[in-house]
């Protein structure tokens, strides 16, 4: 329990630490800068509409064989037989592709233009780890009060290794768009999932290219999300 | 004051041989900077400082050929009186006997259920690429005057070829 909680702080700590960075790029972008007449006009023209995006902590795997073809009986054996192997990879996952580095990755990318909507403020809020929160509830998951405010949320990271089809990360998103004024929206729900040819490594040289293709797939599957939405 | 980046690459070595057959899920193991990280000719985080990991879970060889592995991550390092975070997973899979294990299936059946694959081990010192985890902050060291000409009449002995860069105070 207490290696669980230091382990649950040092994660957070990163989370607090990557999401600092992220708000103090923010405010850099929006402060008020010395009073010239072109950074008045900068500050005026800063986008009025809010992107909220939240992050997930989740992390699963699963690792089905040739067994999982026989039946309940084999799918049970097989579930047995990669037992450890999938909590081993869903916790190597869950601290790979953490907060920080969905954070990194989403930051490299026009969120509001992928997600077709106005111009907006991206800021990065802290995980929230209730799944009835983060996938149910319709209303705003911030204190925001903006008229012109969306949230992205992260909601699934999962690995999937299968007898067949090779290995996959598969992300699952959602967009809510409260540009109605409506205190509720629709949950517009989506997934992404390509492949992998790396991740998990094998060895520890292995390791840094892993984690690098499970950014970029990370990227991938959200830009295949993105590309699934209507623009309103 | 600068700032050392989030990011930054710290070569560690790990301090003491990690197996899948002994190690267990949340044990810690110590790890030992191998290289000085410098910026601005600035020691930030010199070599030798001890860091700490953690054993993220352990699967130990089975039977039927089957590898044991392990999955590590760093958490951090402790330069000065303070404790920075630092970044990097890594994993081992041992060698697994899938071949032998056929083979010895097809000629004698269930017994090649007693062929095991080999453990997940990292070996001591094997040097792993960590990175800082938040950025450090730091007062960089009074720059070393410059030696005066050297007077060839003189018996002292000459400066060293390479100053070695100045250490740093980090900031808390």
């Amino acid at each position: 329990m207490l290696k669980m909680k230091s382990s649950y702080a040092a994660a957070m700590a990163a989370i607090s630490c990557a999401l600092s960075g992220a708000a103090l790029a923010q405010e850099a972008s929006t402060s008020p800068a010395p009073a010239t007449t072109e950074a008045a006009a900068a500050v005026a023209a800063a986008p009025a509409c809010e992107l909220h995006v939240f992050p997930t902590i989740e992390g699963q795997a699963q690792t089905t064989g040739w067994l999982s073809g026989f039946g309940i009986i084999g799918a049970v054996a097989d579930a047995s037989a990669n037992k450890n192997r999938n909590v081993g990879d869903a916790a190597y996952l869950k601290e790979a592709l953490g907060p920080a580095m969905q954070v990194d990755a989403l930051k490299a990318l026009d969120l509001a233009a992928a997600l077709k909507l106005p111009a907006s403020q991206v800021i990065f809020e802290t995980p929230i780890a209730d799944r009835n929160v983060t996938t149910k509830a319709g209303n705003r998951l911030s204190a925001s009060t903006a008229p012109c405010y969306a949230e992205l949320i992260v909601t699934q990271n999962l690995y999937t290794k299968r007898a067949i089809y090779g290995r996959a990360l598969n992300n699952r998103f959602i967009v809510k768009d409260f540009r109605t004024g409506k205190s509720k929206t629709d949950l517009q729900k989506g997934r992404g999932g390509n492949g992998l040819s790396l991740f998990p490594p094998k060895t520890t040289e292995e390791a840094e290219g892993a984690e690098k293709e499970l950014r970029d797939v990370f990227t991938k599957n959200f830009l295949e999300f993105a590309g699934t939405l209507k623009a309103k | 004051m600068l700032e050392l980046p989030v990011g930054t690459a710290v070569p560690v070595a790990i301090a003491s041989e990690l197996s899948s057959k002994t190690s267990k899920t949340g044990d810690r193991f110590d790890v030992i900077v191998v290289e000085d990280v410098s910026m601005a000719g600035t020691v930030v985080i010199p070599k030798g400082t001890v860091g700490h990991g953690e054993i993220l879970y352990t699967g130990d060889k089975g039977g039927f050929g089957k590898a044991g592995f392990i999955y590590i991550t760093l958490r951090d390092l402790v330069v000065g009186s303070r404790t920075i975070m630092l970044d990097g997973r890594f994993r081992q899979e041992g060698k697994n006997r899938n071949g032998s294990t056929a083979a010895t299936y097809f000629t004698v059946g269930v017994l090649a259920g007693f062929i095991k694959g080999d453990s997940g081990t990292i070996p001591k010192d094997l040097v792993l690429k960590g990175k800082t985890g938040e950025p450090i902050s730091f007062i960089p060291a009074p720059a070393v005057p410059s030696a005066p000409p050297h007077d060839p009449n003189t018996t002292e002995s000459p400066p060293p070829a390479s100053m070695p860069a100045t250490a740093a105070t980090p900031v808390s």
